[in-house]
């Protein structure tokens, strides 16, 4: 891997952590939060450092590196979403895991984040996800009609075939989708502190 | 191992419904995911220098301290995010500045007679030959000159 393939290969680690934290914290009937602070910077790091120091055994070729270190990374953060966490109400406030000792009630399990149609059926999933293409109507058409499909995950081409859209259309829609999650997924003061 | 395998299950059903919805990371060009980044608040160039600080510390740490050798890997990883020095910051600097000064000659030349066109009288849109440049007089240029001598030695005259 030369010098530019390294620096795209962090970069792409971060939109995925950024991702998998943007739509964990829209969901549930409380954000989750991890308890340890960590930027998708953090688990980006963390994630090349394990690779860096021999940590992690991949016997692939080459160019699969980026996705096993992808998965890697997402299984580190569903484990950080796991461990006692921090919630904070829909406010935005945040608290901390010494003020909330006297809060013995189980935290939120993130196992319904991990099913497509368990994320779209989740009310403030579904609510900030309204958010991000409330002005879109593309957008808007296109999560319509991710749900239209009851079994399974729609392919793009599917997708293009119901709209009548050329596949890339359904390509460019997803793109866009992801960068209104960036935008909606965080509040101002998160993201001031994000790096 | 029952939970390993739980939690490599549920880290596939996750991307497998992130890439539902948003594709997959590896699919975007560079312009686009800074353009991802960016959505999120992260500038691509403080995330590089963020994350070569931390891998950083930790060959510090883990190795240069111990006087421990750091791990080849990681060498060129520090390498690979190393931010630029000052002066190869200025040297993209001179390189951009020059860039985008070509580019606007380039516009300007090839523009340049419909902007003219604009610009200037219709007497001087098309190129004219100086008269120093003449070597010789024209027969009609001497007639002219002679013509004009004429007229100042009569108005002498009178």
């Amino acid at each position: 891997m030369n010098d530019a393939e390294y620096r795209r290969l962090l970069r792409t680690l971060t939109a995925r952590a950024c991702r998998v934290l943007n739509v964990a914290t829209c969901y549930g009937d409380d954000w989750l939060l991890p308890e340890s602070g960590k930027s998708p910077a953090d688990f980006a790091a963390e994630t090349l450092i394990r690779w860096d120091t021999d940590q992690l055994r991949f016997s692939g070729p080459p160019e699969a590196l980026p996705g096993f270190l992808m998965t890697v990374m997402t299984n580190s953060i569903i484990s950080t979403l796991r461990k006692p966490a921090v919630k904070a109400g829909r406010g935005g406030k945040m608290t901390s895991a010494d003020e909330l000792t006297e809060d013995i009630s189980p935290q939120s399990k993130p196992e319904s984040l991990f099913d497509i149609r368990s994320l779209l059926r989740d009310d403030a999933f579904r609510a900030a996800l309204n958010q991000c293409i409330a002005d879109d109507k593309g957008l808007k058409e296109y999560v319509d009609a991710i749900e239209i499909f009851e079994e399974g995950i729609p392919a793009a081409r599917d997708i293009a075939s119901l709209l009548d859209v050329p596949v890339t259309d359904i390509y460019n829609r997803r793109k866009k989708l992801a960068r209104q999650l960036g935008k909606y997924g965080f509040t101002e003061s998160r993201r001031r502190s994000q790096v | 191992m029952k939970k390993k395998n739980e939690e490599n299950h549920n880290a596939k059903s996750l991307e497998e419904s992130l890439e539902a919805l948003f594709g997959r990371e590896e699919d975007l060009t560079d312009a686009e995911l800074d353009e991802e980044l960016d959505a999120s608040g992260i500038d691509p160039a403080e995330l590089q220098a963020k994350v070569h600080k931390q891998l950083l510390d930790y060959a510090n740490h883990h190795y240069r301290t111990l006087d421990k050798e750091v791990p080849e890997k990681l060498e060129k990883a520090l390498r690979a995010l190393r931010p630029p020095s000052a002066a190869e910051k200025a040297k993209v600097a001179v390189r951009s500045a020059e860039n985008l000064i070509g580019s606007f000659l380039d516009t300007a030349k090839a523009r340049s007679p419909e902007l003219l066109s604009h610009a200037l009288p219709v007497q001087t849109r098309h190129p004219q030959l100086a008269f120093r440049n003449k070597k010789e007089l024209s027969a009609a240029d001497k007639d002219l000159l002679q013509s004009e001598q004429e007229d100042v030695d009569s108005s002498e005259e009178r």
